[in-house]
């Protein structure tokens, strides 16, 4: 089923990132194999004296780049990156990513409202990547992003949800789409996500580093769509108590039943 | 002396900016020039005459989460 964000109509809820792929020979394989549509890179200095092969050469056209500000160490440097980025690719969708700490990669989110807002004024398409924080996340709806990225984990720990009472409420109070962003490292991760309600989920590090990166990438698109099935059609109820799925009456004949 | 990406280029022979970029065999379209901090748009890259000290990077898009 489509659904629309920022100037797009998609059909895919799982976004890719592609760092830290050994080769980048996978990404067209991916995007064959799956339904995504959505690649982040990243802006950096073009070695022009060695042959390296270039990342551009392995996305299909009609993918839609969305470019990162990693690097940014404040708000100004991430406008300076994504406005660099722009000149590149044909969209103006930008994933602010600002980390001032270097063991946790964890976002600045106040730097990254800064840059949100300069951003939006300049006509860009802002997906924010924050530690889920509720306050955060409402400033960031009332700049005029986009949606907002919540990680799940810090990024690259594999640990999938980690701060679902955090997450929650985020899903819940915002009207943009939340889109999950780190941490996934299962798919059983990103059904979950999709379940709590996040309209997509960003996953790198478990695509990129797995044994078979295409064959995990289709992994995550199944669970990606698994849950959001389940979250369309609803979420049944825990209960405390069991209750009998198999009949309780025209027992084999036998021993008597004491029910 | 002219900078490309933090190194000195030794081989100046380049009067402009696009004839910095030619030497270079690029994919034009998927770089980025900056010259001292400004992008200096595709079209002028002909213009732009190149001076001591400038310091030119050429950026571009690599694998990024």
């Amino acid at each position: 089923m489509e659904w629309e964000i920022a100037d797009k109509k998609l059909k895919s809820r799982l976004f890719i990132g592609t760092g830290k792929l050994s080769t980048y020979k996978v990404i067209p394989e991916i995007i064959k194999n799956t339904s995504v549509e959505v690649l982040t890179v990243a802006v950096r200095r073009i070695n022009t004296d060695t042959k390296i092969e270039n990342i551009m050469d392995f996305i299909p056209e009609n993918t839609i780049i969305m470019v990162n500000t990693s690097g940014a160490r404040n708000a100004d440097e991430a406008v300076k990156i994504a406005k660099i980025g722009a000149e590149i690719s044909k969209t103006k969708w930008i994933k602010i990513e600002i980390e001032a700490d270097t063991k946790y990669l964890a976002p600045d989110n106040e730097e990254t409202i800064k840059a949100t807002e300069k951003l939006v004024k300049d006509g860009f398409f802002v997906f924010p990547y924050i530690t889920p924080d509720l306050v955060t996340a409402k400033k960031l709806e009332k700049a005029g992003a986009t949606a907002v990225m919540p990680l799940a984990s810090f990024i690259g720990t594999n640990k999938g949800i980690t701060c679902e009472t955090l997450l929650k409420p985020i899903i819940q109070e915002l009207k943009i789409p939340v889109i999950i962003d780190a941490g996934i490292g299962k798919p059983s991760h990103a059904a979950k996500s999709m379940e709590l309600g996040a309209a997509a989920v960003l996953v790198n590090t478990a695509i990129a580093i797995a044994n078979d990166p295409v064959r995990m990438a289709m992994a995550m698109d199944m669970a990606v769509k698994a849950g959001r099935i389940a979250y369309e059609i609803g979420i049944l109820a825990e209960k405390e108590y069991a209750e009998a799925s198999s009949p309780l009456t025209g027992f084999l004949k036998g021993k008597q039943h004491d029910l | 002396m002219i900078y490309l990406n933090g190194k000195e280029i030794r081989d100046n022979n380049f009067k402009t900016l696009q004839e910095l970029v030619n030497s270079k065999n690029l994919k034009t379209e998927n770089v980025v020039i900056l010259v001292n901090d400004e992008i200096v748009k595709k079209e002028q890259w002909q213009n732009y005459k190149l001076k001591d000290n400038d310091n030119i990077e050429i950026i571009g898009f690599v694998g990024g989460g």
